[in-house]
């Protein structure tokens, strides 16, 4: 086994949540503190999509000198780069040690866009279920009518 | 009738499943916020394990819940 391939540059993908506390202008400010973080460690940033408030589906605890803070919204962003697994652990450090983080999330991805959701909007599970059942009752009607004209032509 | 067999994943081409994509994640989850057995819903095995991977990263994130009412 190759041991140098854990060290060529791989996709990996930030997602992270800065605190509600913060005003609107000071978001770009914070975002581009994230944002700094990953330049300084990445080759070249791939994607991003900058911090939108949203309401969190449970209330995030985060200690906040010796005082636990309650949130149940925030900013929600997230960056696609390029890094390294050693520059991935000089990022992580960075990010617990800024005020502004709530939460943060670095996934291994691919270079393609993996959002789905704008792509097929409206397509629902139960459309792709109905679709094959309604051409399989056409086809056994069909196939009904090509056996008759069999068995006429036999009898003839 | 005949039970859908064909993976949702699958037939839409989906290379990798997004912790991001909460409308998709929340097709195969219950009402009570649980995840539903491939089984149940056709998603073949390997888009199975991905899917649970993402429900469970999403759900850290506070984009889905851990439990429903």
């Amino acid at each position: 086994m190759n041991h140098n391939e854990h060290t060529e540059p791989r996709i990996y993908e930030l997602g992270y949540h800065l605190v509600p506390t913060l005003a609107e202008e000071q978001i770009p400010g914070a975002s581009g503190a994230v944002r700094g973080m990953i330049e300084r460690i990445s080759k070249g940033i791939i994607a991003e999509e900058l911090p939108v408030f949203i309401d969190l589906a449970y209330t995030i605890v985060k200690t906040v000198d010796h005082k636990n803070k309650r949130f149940d919204e925030a900013y929600f962003g997230w960056i696609k780069f390029e890094g390294t697994p050693s520059g991935i652990a000089e990022l992580e450090e960075g990010l617990k040690k800024d005020e502004n983080v709530l939460r943060y999330l670095v996934v291994k991805t691919i270079r393609e866009n993996t959002f789905i959701a704008k792509k097929f909007t409206g397509a629902k599970v139960k459309e792709v279920e109905e679709a094959p059942v309604a051409e399989e009752a056409v086809e056994e009607v069909q196939s009904e009518e090509v056996l008759d004209k069999a068995i006429e032509e036999l009898v003839k | 009738m005949k039970k859908n067999t064909q993976c949702y994943f699958t037939t839409n081409n989906v290379k990798l499943i997004d912790y991001k994509d909460v409308d998709i994640l929340k097709k195969f989850l219950t009402p009570h916020a649980r995840m539903i057995g491939g089984g149940r819903t056709g998603v073949c095995a390997k888009h199975q394990r991905q899917l649970a991977s993402a429900i469970k990263r999403s759900r850290f994130m506070g984009l889905l819940p851990f439990v429903a009412k």
